[in-house]
């Protein structure tokens, strides 16, 4: 059900491979793990493809920077108007 | 083939892979907004509100909550939820980037305690609601409790109805709840303006002699601090929610709004002035005491089924984080879901004692994360400029980039404990005792911003030159640096 132990498993052994998470580098008598690990590799490999790399869940977000200080600067805005008027 | 893709996605949906961009359930804005907020508007929201009156000024103390939940929410939102939303993993494996490997224990224990606590909380204070209310419409002395211990256990079980189907019903849901929230909120405003008029309204504070503090300066940070501090309670969750976002600009705003504004302060601010109209700081007696006894009832209905959402949520993210511990990987998604409701179906059972105790514990856990809040921050932005591996996210040995010292990187790990000790030298949350900068700047800023920098100091004078934690750029910058130095001197010698 879960693919963390096949994740951990295949993951340490893997590291000291070229590729790190490369399927076929991992050696393991289950089936069901070796399937995970094939899984979990097509993640990887897919978080570092050109696609995924150039989609709106990777690119730096345009709005994040603005809305960041939109919001904290609205914040801060009602923390001094609160104080001068109150204290 | 769609059931196999299907499948495939709920797998990774109810377990720690990666989450692509097309498998991900929050595709808009107003959809990770409604989820927010749904997850924000619980019963607790009510009971913090009712406390704001008692630092002197209803207005005051209002006004201060949102500048503190809302300032709080922006760091939280950018150190947990961008690193998770940018690879699509949980909060847990992106801080390994600056925990290590085996060093996220001490986060992964301040997310499961907070999870799991909190949800506990909520079960309690759904049960005692229940019981609450059912004493306010018959007039009777005391709560029936054995419906106390019904509705908790019924509670529980809803919960594990829903999160055992992983996170796209709980998404379906809260596009409901959080609107019926506001919805619920409008109705009171409009009865207390009915019952007491604007004016009287606008001028409801508690007696002068009940206030916590007659120094305005430290009543207002008191007030910024309960939203800051309730904040830092939202470092554990954003990122197990916002690998679920498809893209990068709807993670600040809808965290900021739902969670912050429409699921707390807005909800607060209500409470606030009908707990002070009403003399009681408990929800479902205020409800029935200014809404009457049908309105009342169906609003506190309302409000403790809306808190299942929060409690599912909160169990979701639990379950996701708590599979780092290797044999819990290998437990099937529903019986993962109910052993981590054992213990709110045990405080189901025991409701009162559980808010008598278990709260107080929880207002020292939230410290926790103003250490790792600000760690989390400055090591994605500052130190790796938002570039993880996420290959090594998932490598578990000394090769890995995140190994750091046997897994384990000590700096963050010491100046998370560090950050605590600041925190409470500075203020005590339960018998609220303050430094004398507490009233000019709180407590939570000083402790983000001083991690943030002890941190980044540490890191550039111990960790990265000696090549620990892969920050590869001030590799590549040092090499760079030497290969100009060897073109320089070799320069005058080919001339």
């Amino acid at each position: 059900m879960n693919a963390i132990d096949s994740q951990i498993r295949t993951a340490a052994p893997l590291a000291v491979a070229d590729r790190p998470g490369r399927a076929h580098a991992v050696q393991v008598d289950d089936p069901r793990i070796d399937a995970m690990n094939a899984e979990l590799c097509e993640r990887l490999d897919a978080l570092d493809s050109e696609e995924y790399r150039s989609s709106d869940s990777y690119r730096v977000g345009d709005r994040v920077l603005v809305s960041s200080l939109f919001w904290l600067g609205l914040g801060i805005l009602v923390w001094v108007l609160t104080l001068v008027l109150w204290t | 083939m769609s059931d196999i893709h299907s499948r495939v996605t709920q797998r990774a949906l109810t377990a720690r892979m990666p989450v692509l961009s097309g498998e991900r359930i929050y595709t808009n804005y107003s959809s990770f907004l409604w989820t927010c907020t749904a997850f924000a508007a619980a019963t607790w929201a009510y009971i913090i509100g009712s406390s704001l009156p008692y630092v002197g000024n209803t207005k005051a103390g209002v006004a201060a909550f949102f500048a503190g939940i809302v300032v709080g929410m922006v760091p939280v939102a950018l150190s947990s939820g961008m690193p998770s939303m940018r690879y699509g993993v949980d909060t847990i494996d992106a801080a390994k980037s600056s925990f290590g490997s085996r060093g996220i224990v001490v986060p992964l224990i301040g997310l499961l305690a907070t999870m799991v606590g909190w949800t506990c909380v909520v079960v309690a204070l759904t049960a005692q609601g229940a019981g609450n209310a059912v004493r306010s419409i018959g007039n009777e002395h005391s709560s029936p409790s054995g419906l106390i211990v019904v509705v908790g256990v019924a509670a529980v079980f809803a919960s594990w109805l829903v999160v055992s189907r992983g996170p796209w019903l709980f998404e379906r849901i809260s596009n409901y709840v959080a609107p019926g929230h506001l919805v619920v909120a409008g109705v009171m405003v409009a009865v207390l303006l009915v019952k007491f008029g604007a004016s009287d309204l606008w001028n409801a504070n508690v007696p002068a002699d009940q206030a916590l503090t007659a120094d305005r300066a430290k009543a207002f940070m008191l007030a910024f601090e309960f939203g800051f501090a309730g904040a830092f309670t939202w470092w554990p969750a954003m990122g197990g929610l916002t690998r679920l976002v498809r893209k990068q600009n709807h993670v600040v705003g809808p965290s900021v709004v739902g969670c912050g504004i429409l699921g707390a302060a807005v909800l607060s601010a209500i409470a606030a002035v009908a707990a002070v109209k009403a003399g009681t700081y408990d929800p479902t007696v205020w409800m029935v005491t200014l809404g009457g006894n049908v309105l009342g009832t169906a609003m506190i209905a309302f409000l403790l089924v809306a808190n299942i959402p929060t409690m599912v949520i909160m169990i979701y993210l639990a379950g996701v984080a708590i599979q780092q511990i290797r044999p819990l990987a290998r437990v099937p998604w529903p019986a993962l879901m109910a052993a981590l409701l054992v213990l709110p179906l045990i405080a189901g059972f025991n409701s009162g004692w559980v808010l008598a105790n278990v709260m107080k514990w929880l207002t020292y856990n939230g410290l926790l994360f103003a250490g790792i809040t600000g760690i989390t921050l400055v090591d994605y932005f500052v130190l790796r400029r938002q570039e993880l591996d996420a290959r090594h996210l998932f490598v578990n040995g000394r090769t890995g980039r995140y190994w750091f010292w046997g897994g384990v990187n000590v700096i963050a790990v010491a100046v998370s404990g560090l950050s605590i000790a600041f925190f409470l030298w500075m203020f005590d949350p339960i018998s609220l005792d303050a430094k004398g900068a507490f009233r000019v700047i709180g407590v939570s800023i000083p402790t983000i911003a001083l991690s943030a920098l002890v941190y980044y100091v540490a890191m550039r004078l111990i960790a990265i030159p000696l090549g620990k934690g892969g920050y590869d750029r001030y590799a590549r910058q040092e090499s760079a640096a030497a290969e100009r130095q060897l073109t320089t001197a070799e320069v005058p010698v080919s001339l």
